[in-house]
């Protein structure tokens, strides 16, 4: 089949007036009935801001990655065509792929200084869904995307049913609602399960990465349920002090190449500075989620085996006495 | 969806949703108490306890002592942000004091401050600086 002029529709710049449209009426409904999250005004720009400049830079950009899926495609001898089924398994085979590249996101400092921005807001409303990376090309991260079309799947159809993943993801952004139906929070991804992804409380460090279908979390032990006494406090383990949108795409690519300066660091450490986890420090003074997860039980022993902390045990002894002077910790 | 159609609503959008928040009022600051600056600090370092807090009369920054280290916490919309003073570069305002912090991600702050306020803070911030 020839697929070489394959073309979807551009679904997130179809979804642009919904997404203002909701925004409004999220901001209306908290005004009128004074619950269901909090907008600040500045917050909220900074973050559609980085939302405009993410689809400039997907426009100046994007070329680099389809470049790159075009080429798997050529060299591939499998094609699966385009069929409905076919658009479907994508669906739920790029949410897997997203489930690692998120994982990844949190977990290697590099891709992680593309992601930060996301979790820089102390706000959770539908704005937040719009504060996405100008540096996403840089992480290299579209190699996870090779599998998909190295087993047939058009490069077209992988950015059209990752579209959708990231529409889907809009509406999660919000405290207005609570819980959904039993059977839905089981098996997709809600703003229940999301809030706590974007939770720096250290019971919801590291958890939740999934996009469209909470079952990746659930197979791979990453899932952590919304505790009512444990309301989620968003943002960063230490917060940024600034709204401009450049020093908030750009600040953990900067740390890290602070990093990268010191004197007397060997190769290994100036690679680990990359490719460890946030808040990893060469001299072991950093205060990763791991750390933060310990400390806290250690102050906290009735907290040892719930959700969230099902592997720190009470007789852990708290480590940090004073905060690490070096690269911001791991946030949710 | 032709760019210019694309540009016109994002610009017309925005626009929109900054007024209708101004028009709510959601972007009034937080006014820090002492519990609040206690409380957004601890949250914000986790493992360090404030023990001594300077509040400003304006309620949109203190100095907090904690764990051998000076601090400063700051009003950021409904939200605050918390950094070490070390290595701060401190100068007079005609409202306060602006502190320029080495640090990317939090490069500049200006404290508004009494005149008495910025007489005790600037030496304490130069001391730990």
């Amino acid at each position: 089949m020839d697929l070489s002029s394959l073309t979807y529709p551009d679904v997130v710049s179809l979804a642009v007036p919904f997404f203002v449209a909701a925004v409004i009426f999220e901001v209306t409904w908290i005004f009128v009935k004074k619950r269901g999250g909090r907008y600040e005004a500045r917050d909220a720009m900074t973050s559609l801001a980085m939302g405009v400049g993410n689809v400039v830079v997907g426009i100046l950009l994007g070329f680099i990655t389809y470049g790159f899926l075009m080429w798997l495609w050529e060299i591939t001898p499998l094609d699966l065509g385009t069929s409905v089924w076919v658009v479907a398994l994508c669906f739920v085979l790029d949410d897997l792929r997203y489930y690692w590249v998120h994982r990844f996101g949190h977990r290697i400092r590099w891709v992680w200084a593309s992601h930060v921005n996301h979790h820089s807001s102390q706000h959770y409303n539908l704005t937040t869904a719009l504060r996405q990376t100008w540096t996403g090309t840089f992480t290299f991260m579209m190699l996870l995307s090779a599998p998909l079309v190295l087993l047939g799947f058009h490069p077209a159809m992988i950015l059209f049913v990752g579209g959708l993943n990231l529409i889907y993801q809009f509406w999660i952004h919000t405290e207005a609602i609570d819980k959904m139906p039993r059977w839905f929070e089981a098996v997709m991804n809600t703003p229940s399960h999301h809030r706590v992804h974007h939770g720096r409380n250290p019971r919801y460090l590291d958890a939740n990465y999934a996009g469209v279908f909470i079952v990746w979390d659930k197979l791979f032990g990453t899932f952590v349920p919304e505790q009512a006494d444990d309301r989620p406090d968003y943002g960063l383990v230490h917060n940024i002090g600034t709204f401009n949108p450049f020093r908030v795409a750009f600040h953990e690519w900067v740390a890290i190449f602070r990093d990268w300066r010191q004197p007397g660091l060997t190769l290994w450490d100036r690679l680990r500075y990359a490719v460890m986890p946030p808040g990893w420090r060469h001299d072991g003074s950093g205060g990763g989620s791991e750390r933060l997860k310990a400390d806290y039980v250690a102050n906290h022993p009735d907290a040892a085996g719930t959700p969230g902390f099902e592997d720190y045990p009470a007789s852990a002894t708290a480590s940090i006495t004073t905060r690490p002077s070096g690269a911001r910790a791991q946030s949710s | 969806m032709p760019l210019w159609l694309l540009g016109t609503i994002v610009v017309v959008g925005l626009a929109a949703i900054w007024l209708i928040m101004r028009v709510y009022g959601f972007d009034r600051p937080l006014v820090l108490t002492h519990d609040i600056a206690a409380e957004e600090f601890a949250t914000d370092n986790p493992g360090l306890v404030p023990e001594d807090i300077h509040l400003a009369k304006s309620g949109q920054s203190a100095l907090i002592h904690a764990g051998g280290s000076t601090y400063v916490l700051w009003v950021m919309g409904q939200d605050v942000a918390t950094h070490n003073v070390a290595r701060a570069r401190v100068s007079e305002a005609d409202t306060g004091l602006t502190l320029r912090l080495p640090d990317f991600a939090a490069p500049r702050v200006t404290l508004t401050l009494t005149e008495d306020e910025k007489a005790r803070w600037k030496p304490m911030i130069e001391e730990a600086a």
